[in-house]
C-alpha cells in the first residue's frame, strides 16, 4: 500500500500528430501521488501536458502504457463512468438543454435516491456554491461565474472520492477569477475533498495548493509546497515560470553547511541558502535567482552590482524600476514606495537583494 | 498494448461493446456482403473463377459502349453542371441578386423530387408529341430528345443545384475581408474574382464536379426513360439481368460503374477536402457582400432568372400534364388522372410510405448512432467503420440493387420477395446522410458536455439518449426528412428488389411512362412531390417542437 489516494504511475500518452505519422508524446512517463485531502495542482505552460494528465485519471483518454490508481486499485481498465472521479470542465460543460437543477441533479437520478433526497442534496449543494433561487434557469441565462458554480457544484453534489478540475476559472474575467479563486479555496477547506487541480496561471496554484506539480514538454519539472516551489525553484524554468525572476550569473566556490558561497562576475562573493538534498558541486557555473520583489537600491559601491536606472515607473502601491548592469538588465519592484527615497532615471545606484529572497539554479 | 487498453475497456462497457458489434455486423450484411457478391458474380460466372465476363466486356463493343457514354456523360454533365452551380452561387452570395432567397428554393427542388420528373417533362416538351416540338414547331426542327443531348440537358438540370448547394457553401465561407483586402491594393473586381475568389473556390468547384460526375454516372431513372438508342452502364446492368438473365455481366458492368465513382469518391473525401484553403466552420463569415457594378447585376440576374424560368417550365408542364386527357392530343383538363392515380395507384403508394416510414426513423437513429461512436468513442477499427457507413454515397443504386439481388436471394440470409428486403435497402442506402450530419453536428459540440454525463455515472448509451441525441435533433431530423424524401424516390436499386407483394410508386411511374401513360405517369408524380412536402411540413413542425432551444424559449417566455 502507498500513502497516496491517487497515484499516476509511468504514464505515458501518445498522440499521432493529426495527417502526419509522427508521434507525440503529451505526457511523457510521468509519476506523482496525491494524498487523501489534499489539493494538488498541475501547473504550466499550454501543451505541457497538464490536462492530458488530468483526462487519464479522469479516465476520458486512454494511457499509451502507465497505470493510474486511485484509492489502492488500478483503474486503467474502466470507463469513467465506473471511476469515482468528479470532474469540473474548463468550458463547465453544462447541459444546455437541462435547467440548473435538471443539471446538478443528472448525476444523482442514476442512484436510486428518493425524488425528496435529490431535491435535499440539490440545494444544499447550492447553498455552499451560493446560487440559491437560480433552479429554474437554464445554462443560457447564466453568467459565467454563475455557470461556473454550476458546474463545480454538479461535480461535488456526487460526492466523488476524488474532484479533478480542469482550469475551472480560466473562461471567468480577471475579478471574478480573484472572487473564485478564494471562494474554490473556502469549499475545499470545509469539504476536504481529494482534488487534483489544473491550471497555467501561478497564482491560482499558489493560492489554492497543498502541492505544485510543475509541469513541461510532458513531463513533471518539480513539485512542492508552493512556498518551496518560490523559495527554491529547481531550474531556470521553474524560476522564471512562478513568480518573476532576474538571473546573475555566479560560481560556486565554497560550500558551508547548508549554504553556499558563490562569486559573481565582478569578484564579488554572496552566501545563499541551499535546500537540504541539492546537488550543486563545488566550481560549478550556476545562476542567482534574484526575485525583483526582493530588491532595493543601495549606493554604487555598497550592493552586490551596479548600474543605472533606465526605466522607473510608478503606479502607487509599487514602484517599477529597471537597472541596466555589466550583467543584464535587472527588474526591481519596491512596495509602499512613498516610504523610501526612490533613484531618478539613469542615476547609478547599487543592487542588493533580500537574502531569503535569493536562491540558486543550474544555468541550464 | 495500446489497442489491448481499448479492447479491454469497451469490454468493461458491455453496451458499448454491444453497439460496436451489432454495427458492425449490420455493415457487414447489408452494405459490404452484397458488394462483394457483385464482384464475385463477375469473376466466377459459372461457378469457378473466370476473367470471361471482364474479357468480354473489354473487347466486345456492345459492352464497351455503355461504359464510354456514362463516362462521357458524366464528364458532361459535371462540367457544364459545375459552370451552372458555381454561376447560381456567385449569383445568389457575392452579386446577391434580388429574390436570392426564392431563386435559391426553387433551385433546390430537384434534388427533393423524384428523379424522373425532369426527364418526363423533357418527354411532354420536346419529345414526338411534345408541346415545343409538336404542338408549337410543328415538328419543324428535328430534336431528337431520346439520347445523349436529352439525358445531358435533364441530368444538368437535376443535378446542379448539388454543385450549387456545394459551391454556396465555399463562397460563404470566403471572408468578404479577403476580397476587399485585395480591392484595397489596387485589383480591379476582375481581377480580384480571377486571383482570390475563383482560386480559392478551386477545391469545392472540383469537389462538386466529382460529387456531379458520380451522380450522373449512377443515374438511373432519367437514362431509362430518356436514352434512346444511347446506353448507358447502369441501364446496360439492368437490362442485362432483368431482360437477358446474364446476371454475372450484369455484376460486371456493375463493377465497371462502380470502380469510376469509388475513385471520384476517394478523391474528393481523402484528397480534396485536405487541399481545402476554406475550413466550412458552419458559421458563414461576416455576411457583407461587396456592391457589383450595375451591369454585373442586370447580367446575373438574368441568368438566374433564365434558370429558375427553366426549373418552373419543366415543373410546370408536368404539373400541366397531369391534368390533360392524353397528351400532344387532346389537352382538355381533367381531373381523370388524379382519380386513376389514387385508385389504381393508391396501393403502390401505400406500400412506399409504410416501407419508408418504418425504415427512415431506423436510419435516422442508426445514422447518427454511428457518427456518434465513431467521433466520440475509441475502439479498434472506427474509421474503416466510418468508411463503410458512409460507402453508399459513392456506390451507385444499380450496383447496390444487384448486390441485394445476388446475396439475399440464397442461403444464408434469403429475402427476396419481402417487404423487409426493401426496408433494408432503404436504411442502409441513405444511411450516409444521418452520419455524416451527425458527424458534422457533432463536430459543434462540445465533447466535454459528453463527458460530464460519462464522469457522472451515466455509460456511453444512456449518455447518448440523455445528451446527445436531444443535442443532435435538428440533425437528426434533417437526416430523417432526407431518407424518408430518398427512399420515397428511391429507384435504380430497389427496382432490382420489389415484387408483386410489396411495389413502389416509382416503379409504377416508371411503368406507366413506358406505356406512354404519360399524364398518368404526371398525376402519379405530383401525388408523390404531394406527400414528400407533407412530410417535410411534418419535419418542420417537429423539429421546432423537439428542439431543445424551442423548449427553453417557451419555459421562460
Amino acid at each position: 500500500m502507498t500513502e497516496y489516494f491517487v497515484e499516476a504511475r509511468n504514464l505515458v500518452k501518445e498522440f499521432k500528430e493529426p495527417g502526419g505519422k509522427s508521434v507525440v508524446k503529451a505526457v511523457n512517463n510521468i509519476s506523482f501521488g496525491v494524498k487523501k485531502g489534499e489539493l494538488v495542482t498541475l501547473l504550466g505552460p499550454s501543451g505541457c501536458g497538464k490536462t492530458t494528465t488530468l483526462r487519464l485519471i479522469g479516465g476520458f483518454e486512454i494511457a499509451t502504457s502507465g497505470d493510474v490508481l486511485i484509492d489502492g486499485s488500478v483503474v486503467n481498465d474502466q470507463p469513467p463512468n465506473q471511476r469515482p472521479t468528479g470532474m469540473v470542465f474548463q468550458s463547465y460543460a453544462l447541459f444546455p438543454h437541462m435547467n440548473v437543477f435538471g443539471n446538478i441533479a443528472y448525476g444523482l437520478k442514476n442512484k436510486g435516491l428518493s425524488r425528496d433526497e435529490i431535491k435535499k442534496k440539490v440545494s444544499h449543494i447550492l447553498s455552499v456554491v451560493g446560487l440559491q433561487g437560480l433552479e429554474k434557469r437554464y445554462p443560457g441565462q447564466l453568467s459565467g461565474g454563475q455557470q461556473q458554480r454550476v458546474a463545480l457544484a454538479r461535480a461535488l453534489v456526487i460526492e466523488p472520492k476524488v474532484l479533478l478540475l480542469d482550469e475551472p476559472l480560466s473562461n471567468l474575467d480577471a475579478k471574478l477569477r480573484e472572487q473564485m479563486r478564494v471562494e474554490l479555496k473556502k469549499i475545499q477547506n470545509r469539504l476536504k475533498i481529494t482534488s487534483i487541480y489544473v491550471t497555467h496561471d501561478q497564482l491560482e496554484a499558489m493560492t489554492l495548493s497543498d502541492r505544485v506539480i510543475v509541469m513541461k514538454d510532458g513531463l513533471i519539472i518539480q513539485q512542492d509546497a508552493p512556498e518551496m516551489i518560490y523559495r527554491f525553484p529547481k531550474n531556470k524554468f521553474v524560476a522564471s515560470f512562478i513568480g518573476k525572476a532576474n538571473f546573475l550569473p555566479a560560481e560556486i566556490v565554497a560550500f558551508k553547511e547548508n549554504t553556499c558561497h558563490a562569486r559573481l562576475n565582478n569578484g564579488k562573493i554572496v552566501e545563499i541558502q541551499l535546500r537540504d538534498n541539492h546537488n550543486f558541486k563545488i566550481n560549478q557555473k550556476i545562476l542567482l535567482v534574484l526575485r525583483p520583489e526582493g530588491g532595493k537600491f543601495t549606493s554604487p559601491s555598497q550592493g552586490i552590482i551596479s548600474g543605472s536606472v533606465t526605466t522607473r515607473i510608478y503606479t502607487g502601491a509599487n514602484a517599477f524600476f529597471e537597472v541596466t548592469t555589466e550583467d543584464g538588465t535587472f527588474s526591481v519592484e519596491i512596495q509602499n514606495p512613498l516610504s523610501l527615497r526612490l533613484p531618478d532615471l539613469n542615476e547609478n545606484v547599487g543592487l542588493d537583494f533580500d537574502r531569503s529572497t535569493v536562491s540558486v539554479v543550474d544555468r541550464e | 498494448m495500446y489497442m489491448g487498453r481499448q479492447l479491454k475497456r469497451i469490454w468493461n462497457e458491455p453496451v458499448l461493446f454491444i453497439l460496436i458489434v451489432s454495427i458492425w455486423l449490420l455493415l457487414a450484411v447489408f452494405i459490404l456482403y452484397p458488394l462483394i457478391m457483385v464482384g464475385m458474380k463477375s469473376l466466377q460466372p459459372k461457378g469457378a473463377f473466370s476473367l470471361d465476363v471482364y474479357k468480354d466486356l473489354f473487347t466486345k463493343k456492345y459492352f464497351r459502349v455503355p461504359l464510354f457514354n456514362s463516362l462521357k456523360l458524366g464528364a458532361s454533365v459535371a462540367t457544364i453542371g459545375v459552370l451552372i452551380g458555381y454561376i447560381f452561387a456567385y449569383a445568389i452570395v457575392k452579386v446577391r441578386v434580388p429574390l436570392g432567397k426564392f431563386f435559391r428554393t426553387i433551385a433546390t427542388f430537384p434534388i427533393v423530387s423524384p428523379p424522373f420528373v425532369i426527364a418526363l417533362a423533357a418527354i411532354l416538351l420536346f419529345g414526338r408529341n411534345g408541346v415545343i416540338t409538336h404542338r408549337i414547331l410543328k415538328d419543324a426542327l428535328k430534336i431528337e430528345i431520346y439520347g445523349f443531348w436529352g439525358l445531358l440537358i435533364v441530368e444538368t438540370l437535376a443535378y446542379f443545384p448539388t454543385a450549387f448547394m456545394t459551391m454556396e457553401g465555399i463562397l460563404m465561407s470566403i471572408n468578404p475581408d479577403l476580397e476587399e483586402a485585395s480591392l484595397s491594393l489596387k485589383a480591379g473586381k476582375w481581377k480580384t474574382f480571377w486571383k482570390v475568389t475563383l482560386p480559392l473556390s478551386t477545391p469545392g468547384i472540383l469537389a462538386s464536379w466529382l460529387l456531379v460526375f458520380s451522380q450522373s454516372m449512377a443515374d438511373f431513372g432519367n437514362p431509362l426513360i430518356l436514352s434512346g438508342n444511347y446506353h448507358v452502364l447502369s441501364v446496360s446492368a439492368y437490362l442485362e439481368i432483368t431482360g437477358s438473365y446474364r446476371i454475372s455481366y450484369g455484376a460486371g458492368l456493375a463493377i465497371m460503374l462502380l470502380v469510376p465513382t469509388l475513385v471520384a469518391f476517394v478523391i474528393q473525401k481523402y484528397w480534396l477536402s485536405r487541399k481545402s484553403y476554406v475550413t466550412v466552420t458552419g458559421k458563414p463569415s461576416s455576411m457583407k457582400a461587396l456592391e457589383p457594378k450595375r451591369y454585373v447585376k442586370v447580367l446575373f440576374t438574368f441568368v438566374v432568372l433564365l434558370l429558375v424560368a427553366t426549373v418552373f417550365l419543366f415543373y410546370g408542364t408536368v404539373l400541366y400534364g397531369s391534368f390533360t386527357k392524353l397528351w400532344g392530343v387532346n389537352h382538355t383538363l381533367t381531373l381523370e388522372n388524379y382519380r386513376y392515380a389514387f385508385d389504381s395507384g393508391l396501393r403502390y403508394l401505400r406500400d412506399t410510405v409504410i416501407l419508408a416510414s418504418i425504415a427512415t426513423p431506423i436510419c435516422g437513429i442508426l445514422g447518427i448512432m454511428i457518427a456518434y461512436i465513431v467521433s466520440r468513442k475509441e475502439f479498434p477499427t472506427k474509421r474503416f467503420m466510418e468508411a463503410t457507413s458512409l460507402l453508399t454515397f459513392a456506390v451507385p443504386g444499380t450496383v447496390v440493387g444487384i448486390g441485394y439481388l445476388l446475396a439475399f436471394n440464397q442461403k444464408p440470409l434469403v429475402l427476396t420477395g419481402t417487404a423487409l428486403i426493401i426496408i433494408f435497402l432503404f436504411i442502409f442506402r441513405h444511411l450516409p446522410v444521418g452520419v455524416q450530419n451527425g458527424v458534422a453536428a457533432l463536430y459543434q459540440i462540445d465533447r466535454s458536455i459528453e463527458e460530464a454525463s460519462l464522469d457522472l455515472g451515466y455509460n456511453s448509451y444512456q449518455t447518448f439518449w440523455k445528451v446527445t441525441m436531444p443535442l443532435l435533433m435538428p440533425a437528426f431530423f434533417t437526416a430523417l426528412f432526407y431518407a424518408f424524401v430518398k427512399s420515397m424516390t428511391a429507384i435504380s436499386a430497389v427496382i432490382f428488389v420489389v415484387s408483386g407483394k410489396w411495389n413502389l410508386i416509382t416503379v409504377r411511374i416508371l411503368g406507366s411512362v413506358e406505356n406512354s401513360d404519360l399524364a398518368q405517369a404526371a398525376a402519379l408524380s405530383y401525388v408523390l412531390i404531394g406527400v414528400i412536402i407533407l412530410a417535410m411540413l411534418i419535419l418542420r413542425w417537429l423539429t421546432v417542437s423537439f428542439s431543445y432551444q424551442e423548449k427553453i424559449r417557451r419555459a421562460t417566455a
